[in-house]
């Protein structure tokens, strides 16, 4: 869209402000050559009007040629070609005018020799265009730079949209109702532990609030979230589920997005230990390898376990969140072989402030 | 007159879980739990044995879920499902289960299930639940697996290690890994539920998996026969043969 041509208040504006430029003209022409200010006024006029219009084009050209994708001298040469073409037609045409209005009003035009007016004429046309030219070119600049700003902001927005979603998402309310079965149970075989647990559950959930409002956490503070989550696990599936959490000396300080962790200690619970007669170990261990922080997660799958549906959405949501926080630099592997499933998430490494 | 006793088993792979029925339940003289489970497979064990009036069923286990091993008992006693997730009520529903309870529950809410389970066992029209069980579990449609009951084991067939299937008499073979498994099952029930991207009806005896198909021969006019990969010849009807063209 034409930034003038698209907006009737704009072009007007536009317009009055060749037609003052024709008015300066015909005032300087009136006495210099001593030609009545009317005359003068007539054909200057309109004359810069339809330069003005002419060098309307110049937008046209600046979008055709855009600077950053032409080579410079590419540019240069169209902008000098046009602006001699164009003025040339504008010095023709003015001529024309001007012999027209002497015409009519029966002036002799003395001692102004054709030639010298035409190329006059066709001097002053050149920087008009290159200037409109110019002024094109920044307009173009401005464009896209606000064009990139507005593109930076919506993706911080999607990835703020992604991180609020993750969040409301995060923790599996059947994780709560089969927590207070467990806390039913015991309140009449187990007071003790009963409480005890209560109170894992209530800590749980408070931190992972507060953890969840923040935009990072120490990665030391997201593991010993996913070791209470799985302590309370652990009283719920009893024998079955163990648990082992290792960090790489110096690898806990990293700074890490809260709870990015916990949709994949679920998973491991859920098709892990709950699908598995016998159970086994979810081992979580943390890395520094290439300025990057690896994490994974491991948990034994049984092969002909009967499958669930929703498989996999919490770990979709973790790559969603890695790639919205980091692009390629954050990223989520899974696999599994041998009977191990395992998940690695990797971000870039940055020490928790 | 007295009410005559009531006997339970409780099925849930959780301790605590169980533990909890076991509490709800002790102090009631007209109910004895005769068994607890820790899994599917054990709970259709014990219930072939023991022949219980009721049974309180989890759904989420390890191996075989509550729907499954109800589709795997012949005469499946009357059921109480017990569990934390609410989108299985409607599939309860269709197995005519008794009542449905969800995790966690109070000692009032148990009771009233038990009263419901004590109306219905009475009753002769008790246990319609085995003949749609089936579908019920494959609410995942589709079929993912087949389980069949040899004795008091168990077998379990992925869909996809199936090579073909086939009627005889009130019986299908299900083929498998060189072996063949009695299962009592009409073949037109079971074609309904498998994947029909994957199985064929090739005639009115015979299911294919077509991974397994490495040509059809005529071998007649008017008679095709299907040639598996491990050599096997299956007769192919002719609308068996169309389906067979339209799949490939």
């Amino acid at each position: 869209m034409h930034p003038i041509l698209s907006d009737r208040k704009k072009h007007l504006l536009y317009l009055a402000i060749w037609s003052a430029v024709g008015a300066l003209t015909a005032f300087l022409v009136s006495s210099v050559h001593a030609i009545p200010l009317t005359v003068a006024l007539l054909t200057a006029v309109p004359m810069l009007l339809i330069y003005g219009e002419i060098n309307l084009t110049s937008w046209y050209l600046s979008r055709a040629f855009p600077l950053g994708k032409t080579p410079i001298p590419v540019v240069l040469t169209v902008a000098g070609a046009s602006a001699m073409i164009v003025s040339g037609l504008w010095s023709a045409l003015g001529w024309g005018m001007i012999t027209l209005s002497a015409d009519l009003f029966s002036l002799t035009i003395s001692p102004m020799p054709v030639p010298q007016s035409l190329v006059i004429i066709f001097i002053t046309g050149i920087p008009f265009f290159i200037i409109s030219l110019a002024v094109a070119y920044l307009l173009a600049a401005f464009e896209q730079s606000t064009g990139a700003e507005r593109d930076a902001y919506e993706a911080r927005l999607l990835a703020q949209n992604a991180e609020l979603k993750a969040l409301r998402m995060q923790i599996d309310p059947h994780f709560l109702f089969n927590s207070l079965n467990s806390i039913s149970a015991l309140t009449a075989s187990d007071p003790h532990m009963a409480r005890t647990m209560t109170t894992m559950l209530a800590d749980f959930f408070r931190k992972s609030l507060s953890y969840g409002a923040k935009e990072s956490i120490p990665l030391r503070e997201e593991l010993s979230l996913l070791n209470d989550y799985l302590a309370i696990e652990r009283i719920r599936f009893g024998e079955r589920l163990s648990v082992s959490i290792t960090a790489q000396p110096g690898a806990d300080a990293a700074a890490v997005p809260p709870l990015i962790l916990q949709p994949l200690a679920e998973n491991a619970i859920k098709h892990g230990i709950a699908d598995s007669l016998t159970g086994g170990t979810v081992s979580v261990t943390a890395q520094l390898k290439n300025g990057r922080l690896f994490i994974t997660v491991e948990n034994p799958v049984e092969e002909d376990g009967p499958r669930k549906k929703g498989a996999g959405m919490g770990v979709e949501i973790v790559r969603q969140r890695l790639q919205a926080l980091y692009g390629s630099n954050g990223d989520l592997r899974t696999g599994s072989s041998g009977g191990t499933f395992q998940a690695v998430l990797f971000l870039p490494w940055e020490q928790h402030a | 007159m007295t009410t005559p006793t009531i006997t339970a088993i409780i099925v849930d792979d959780e301790m605590l879980a169980r533990s909890i029925i076991r509490e709800y339940l002790s102090g009631r003289p007209d109910i004895s739990i005769v068994a607890e489970c820790a899994n599917g497979f054990e709970a259709v064990k014990a219930v072939a044995e023991l022949k219980p009036d009721l049974m309180f069923l989890d759904i989420q286990m390890p191996k075989l879920n509550g729907f499954e091993v109800i589709e795997l008992l012949e005469t499946p006693p009357a059921v109480v499902f017990v569990t934390a997730f609410d989108q299985y009520a409607v599939q309860a529903f269709n197995v005519h289960a008794v009542d449905y309870l969800l995790k966690p529950y109070s000692r009032e809410r148990f009771l009233e299930a038990l009263d419901h389970a004590r109306q219905r066992i009475g009753t002769p029209a008790a246990a319609p639940v085995k003949a749609v069980a089936e579908e019920a579990v494959s609410a995942q449609q589709p079929l993912e697996r087949i389980l069949i009951k040899e004795g008091s084991k168990v077998i379990i067939i992925p869909a996809e290690r199936i090579d073909y299937i086939e009627a005889q008499d009130d019986y299908i073979s299900v083929r498998a890994d060189g072996k063949a498994h009695l299962k009592m099952q009409r073949l037109s029930a079971l074609e309904t539920l498998l994947d029909p991207r994957r199985f064929v009806r090739i005639h009115r005896s015979y299911i294919l998996n077509i991974d397994r198909l490495a040509k059809i021969e005529l071998y007649a006019k008017d008679s095709r026969v299907a040639v598996l990969k491990d050599a096997t010849q299956l007769p192919v009807s002719r609308t068996g043969y169309d389906k067979l063209k339209d799949l490939l």
